[in-house]
């Protein structure tokens, strides 16, 4: 079973894409910001991020900087969720090394046929 | 209430809280910039939140807009102000009570949807207000000029959820006259639909929604097939299913599988009243008649370049062709679908299709209807597929052309339904942007991993293995040809593509993505749309400054990659952590000792049966009694425990409610003018979570006393010789088995001449007891029902209900309240609450021939008289105990028995001392009975009414105990 870790300070968001992913079938864990994710990280592998931007302590364009800056995780897609739908967020997201940007709220189709796209596992 | 909502309601509140206490540490240290962005945390997430419940857009469009005002304030392009403060506080006041709204299971309320947007007006205001005329127009135009571009993931019902939307839709209606639009066409066009468009088109733009009618909507009573039908200005229509329809044992016909997406030339509002009972599940955009945003909802849709040309010879307009290109996808789809039981009658529906099309687009149909039977004869879908290959890439009739084969390489590889397909192009164009410029090895690492992914996803695993290879390799130029060739397969052109198809083509690196793409023709036109997006891509890679300065510039500024304990201490010193939340936490510990409990509960109560069965065939009843006995005593001991553990978990800090104060002080304040500084102690003093919860009214109307009839206005206060700045003080701690709460002000205090004189005015006391009174005594009549002494009655407070509301509503908690008030100095008040009121303790008395239950907190002691000590003053009976008259009342008169009391043996009368507020008094009864623990009942419906009464409570035998309220009696 592939592995997703949810990275949102919010407990709405983390619960809603929760539910949406173990329906379709993923094992799920979260984390409420970048370095809990980075740390959660280094002791479970992950096949997919999904990381909110705007958290405290570490924001996602860090987390994922942190992540591609990292030989073990730089084949480990992202997907940024944010309800950002300025041009420049996506686009700092991408230069960050995020593989896709979703605003926010996700239509769950959305979230789950990129997750199964970037992981290559059709239902 | 669904677990997700009811996460979301609990997770608002909380926002709710550290919003309202940031705004106020922003308002006494305006440059606090961490403060800001808590602040601006909060709100964004709390309208990132909403934004999941579409039925809530009031709610998210207001609070986006309070967003946009603290990301102003943020980036500073706006000061923080009292002003603003005002604003967002109000918006969390609105906020609240749409939450409560929510919490009750119902819709928002109007009146607050009305009060939500007024707000959002004037937050917008706010924000305009500083960055000046020239902003504005700016700030019209951006959305008109971003729209073209098909970069971002733009959704469409994220945007109509957005608060930007009214401006958008007119800047983009502005840019929406449809010069070219072609009645004709705009009428063949909607030969797909069931609905025929009005020839004439209004120039005001037309307008494509999306219908996704829920799951369960024909119980509801929808027909959502005749609603798309009627739309007003129908022009195109068509009928997709939501998910790949499943096979036929698991389909459900009763579940509605359907997204109707049409097209219509009329305003957003008649549309939007047509779909208004439906308006969570349609979405819209607002169409450019002529620009290739059409339909920008889905890049994927729009036309092959080659089939454009073809069709546009035939007059139509874009739009058209776009709805040609659709239907013709969905033909392939549901051919690559068929299964053998159904297949005839699939076929004869897409010949149907075709015909239709066809015949629109001037195209003779005998090759369709000769595909037809062919299909019928060979048992086989191919020559259809034949027919649509041929029309979709543009030749339109062409009996004899050399056929193409596709379907067997289409078939080969997965069909991606409607939602994947535009997936995979925004995630191509997500990874244009990430593969810009010079991006380091494990970016491209990633990238070629999802890159790769997909592939496996469409069925084709060499693609994928050779995509990694180019990821491995560092090819940054390679990986980007991927993604631009995605769909059209290297070099080839597009009108052979479903030709080429030899799998040996796909050798790595050079064309990596050689095969078709799934689905033949809409591949073209994905490609297209993705060739375009890389156009874009480029073009924004070209604009020189704004954007991707910006990115670079906002890069995290300590390189990545450090250690994780470095990291950690660079961050240390920014976490704040406001994830704790509200919900009520237990220790492990507490809960480990209930579970414990539990289990001697279980295994306790498990030796009943056995006694009983014991019970059934013993001669000898006195000691199997001893046994169940002895066995009440364990469970005793095990419920005791419980119930103590219980309250553990119950018990709440009092600061919960302290936490409203900081705002309530300052609004008042502000509003009054005056000075005012408030301290606060002992939050973390606990109690039943009722018994906290009971408090917060009564704390609020005293502070409110405080603060407009207590404190002075600055003037009044120096000229008393004090400090500008009044002082409120509230403090919380726990004493013996109750927790006290005192609220003192350094204020003008209560004038107990003025008291007098206005309980004399009311007729609430009599002269001779206005001249007996003591100050302290007439200052307690603040308590009566009705008393109100501010000369001028302000909206905040006095309007005749006054401390006697304070003073009931903290009796009905069991708890007692006092008034000490110094002329010129202040007044304080103190109130006492029991920590817990879930089990009340009760003691059981007689009177004639009765029970009555009388709580224990009220009891003072209980004394047997004899009745020669029974004095009477006037007509009041008093007896003498330890030096202090106290009045004695029997209870059967009090309850209007007609019953005298009966003395015991040695003539002595049983009475019980009760405290009234500070005054002793004595109730004859006939005897005493045990005291227990109880849980008490209040009395419901008619009987509520009876004020003698504080409620029931079942005794062990079976009967009902009636506890009287002796406040009230007396």
């Amino acid at each position: 079973m592939k592995r997703v870790l949810i990275i949102d300070d919010a407990a709405t968001v983390r619960m809603y894409h929760r539910k949406i992913l173990e329906d379709c079938g993923f094992e799920v864990d979260e984390a409420v910001n970048g370095l809990e994710a980075l740390e959660k990280a280094l002791t479970t592998s992950y096949d997919l991020f999904i990381v909110d931007i705007n958290m405290p302590k570490m924001d996602g364009y860090r987390f994922i900087a942190e992540l591609r800056a990292r030989d073990e995780f730089s084949q480990v897609p992202a997907i940024m969720v944010s309800t950002e739908s300025e041009t420049k967020d996506s686009d700092r997201a991408f230069a960050a090394g995020a593989n896709f940007y979703l605003i926010k709220p996700a239509r769950p189709v959305e979230l789950t046929t990129s997750v199964r796209l970037m992981l290559g596992e059709p239902a | 209430m669904n677990p997700l909502l009811e996460q979301f309601v609990i997770e608002s509140r909380d926002f709710l809280e550290s919003i309202a206490s940031g705004l106020l540490t922003l308002e006494r240290e305006p440059g606090n910039s961490e403060a800001i962005d808590e602040l601006f945390r909060g709100v964004h997430t709390l309208k990132g939140n909403s934004g999941l419940f579409p039925e809530y857009a009031a709610f998210t469009h207001m609070v986006h807009a309070g967003e946009d005002l603290l990301d102003a304030v943020r980036d500073g392009r706006r000061n923080f102000d009292a002003e603003i403060a005002d604003h967002l506080l109000e918006c969390m006041d609105i906020v609240s009570a749409m939450l409560d709204c929510i919490e009750a299971g119902n819709e928002l309320a109007p009146t607050l949807c009305d009060a939500g947007k007024e707000l959002a007006v004037s937050l917008r205001a706010l924000r305009e207000g500083s960055l000046g005329a020239a902003a504005a127009p700016v700030e019209a135009a951006a959305p008109a000029e971003e729209a073209p571009e098909p970069v971002a993931a733009e959704d469409v019902s994220v945007e109509a959820l957005g608060a930007d939307d009214v401006a958008e839709t007119k800047a983009q209606d502005n840019q929406t006259a449809s010069p070219d639009a072609d009645a004709d066409g705009a009428q063949s066009a909607s030969s797909t639909g069931a609905g025929g468009g009005d020839a004439s088109l209004p120039s005001g733009g037309s307008i494509q929604f999306r219908y996704t009618p829920e799951p369960a909507c024909f119980f509801k009573g929808d027909d959502p097939l005749f609603t798309a039908i009627n739309a007003p200005g129908l022009v195109h229509l068509s009928v997709l299913p939501l998910q790949p329809w499943p096979d036929s044992d698991a389909f459900d016909p009763y579940e509605c599988n359907l997204t109707i997406v049409g097209a219509c030339e009329a305003t957003r509002e008649e549309l939007e009243h047509h779909f208004r009972y439906v308006p969570d599940q349609v979405e819209m955009t607002t169409m450019a008649a002529n620009s290739g945003q059409a339909i920008a909802a889905d890049a994927v849709h729009e036309p092959d370049p080659q089939s454009v040309d073809t069709l546009a010879g035939r007059g139509l307009s874009e739009e058209e062709e776009v709805a040609a290109g659709r239907i013709l996808r969905c033909q392939y789809e549901v051919l690559a679908r068929t299964n053998p039981e159904n297949s005839e009658g699939v076929w004869r529906s897409v010949a149907f299709v075709l015909r239709g099309l066809a015949s629109s687009h001037g195209i003779a149909h005998g090759s369709i209807d000769e595909a037809l039977e062919a299909c019928l004869k060979t048992d086989s879908g191919d020559p259809l597929a034949r027919v649509l290959d041929r029309m979709a890439a543009g030749t339109p009739h062409g009996g004899e052309a050399p056929a193409p084969a596709p379907r067997s390489a289409v078939l080969r590889a997965r069909v991606l339904n409607d939602d994947e397909l535009e997936l995979v192009d925004r995630i191509l164009a997500s990874h244009v942007h990430m593969l810009d410029g010079e991006p380091v090895a494990a970016v491209l690492l990633a990238a070629a991993s999802a890159l790769a992914g997909m592939r496996r996803y469409e069925g084709r695993v060499d693609d994928a293995t050779a995509i990694q290879a180019l990821g491995a390799a560092k090819d940054a130029a390679g990986l980007r040809q991927v993604v631009a060739n995605w769909h059209s397969g290297g070099a080839l052109p597009a009108a052979t593509l479903p030709v080429a198809t030899a799998p040996a083509a796909a050798k790595p690196p050079a064309t990596p993505a050689a095969r078709p793409a799934p689905a033949v023709t809409p591949a073209a036109a994905a490609a297209a749309a993705v060739q375009k997006t890389v156009a874009a891509a480029t073009a924004a890679a070209a604009r020189p400054a704004a954007n991707a300065g910006a990115a670079v510039a906002e890069r995290p500024t300590a390189p990545a990659g450090g250690g994780l304990e470095a990291i950690r201490s660079e961050l240390a010193e920014a976490a704040i952590d406001h994830s704790a939340n509200r919900v009520l936490k237990v220790s492990q510990e507490k809960i480990d000792r209930l579970m414990d409990l539990i289990g001697e509960m279980v295994v306790a109560k498990n030796a009943l049966p056995y006694l009983a069965a014991r019970a059934e065939v013993s001669t000898n009843p006195r000691e199997i009694a001893r046994e169940i006995k002895n066995q009440y005593g364990v469970i005793n001991r095990i419920a005791e425990e419980m119930q103590d553990a219980i309250m553990q978990v119950r018990m709440l800090p009092v600061g919960n409610i302290f936490q409203r104060f900081p705002r309530l002080v300052r609004d008042i304040s502000r509003k009054l003018g005056k000075q005012v500084e408030l301290y606060m102690e002992g939050e973390d003093a606990e109690a039943d979570k009722n018994i906290v919860e009971s408090l917060a009214d009564p704390l609020i109307h005293i502070v409110r006393n405080s603060l407009d009839h207590g404190l002075e206005p600055p003037e009044e206060r120096r000229a008393a010789g004090k400090s500008d700045t009044g002082i409120i003080r509230i403090t919380a701690f726990q004493e013996a088995d109750r927790v006290i709460i005192e609220i003192g002000d350094d204020g003008r205090g209560i004038d107990p001449a003025r008291i007098k004189a206005k309980a004399l005015e009311r007729g609430m006391i009599d002269e001779a007891r206005a001249a007996t009174m003591t100050d302290h005594e007439a200052v307690q009549l603040v308590f009566a029902a009705g008393f109100s002494t501010a000369e001028q009655i302000s909206d905040l407070s006095g309007r005749g209900v006054g401390m006697d509301v304070v003073r009931s509503a903290i009796e009905k908690a069991h708890g007692s309240v006092q008034l000490s008030s110094e002329l010129g100095r202040g007044t304080r008040i103190r109130i006492a609450l029991p920590l817990s009121m879930a089990v009340t303790n009760v003691m059981i008395i007689r009177s004639a021939e009765q029970m009555f239950g009388v709580q224990m907190d009220m009891v003072v002691e209980t004394v047997r008289v004899p009745a020669k000590a029974i004095h009477a003053i006037k007509q009041q009976r008093t007896t003498v105990l330890r030096g202090r008259i106290v009045p004695l009342y029997a209870l059967n008169d009090l309850l209007r028995i007609p019953e005298p009391p009966v003395p015991n043996e040695e003539g002595e009368v049983a009475v019980l001392v009760i405290r009234l507020g500070e005054q002793d008094v004595g109730v004859i009864v006939d005897d005493f009975d045990a005291t227990l623990d109880l849980i008490l009942k209040p009395l419901d419906g008619v009987l509520g009414e009876l004020g003698g009464y504080s409620g029931t409570a079942l005794l062990g035998d079976g009967s009902v105990l009636m506890v009287l309220n002796l406040k009230e009696l007396l």
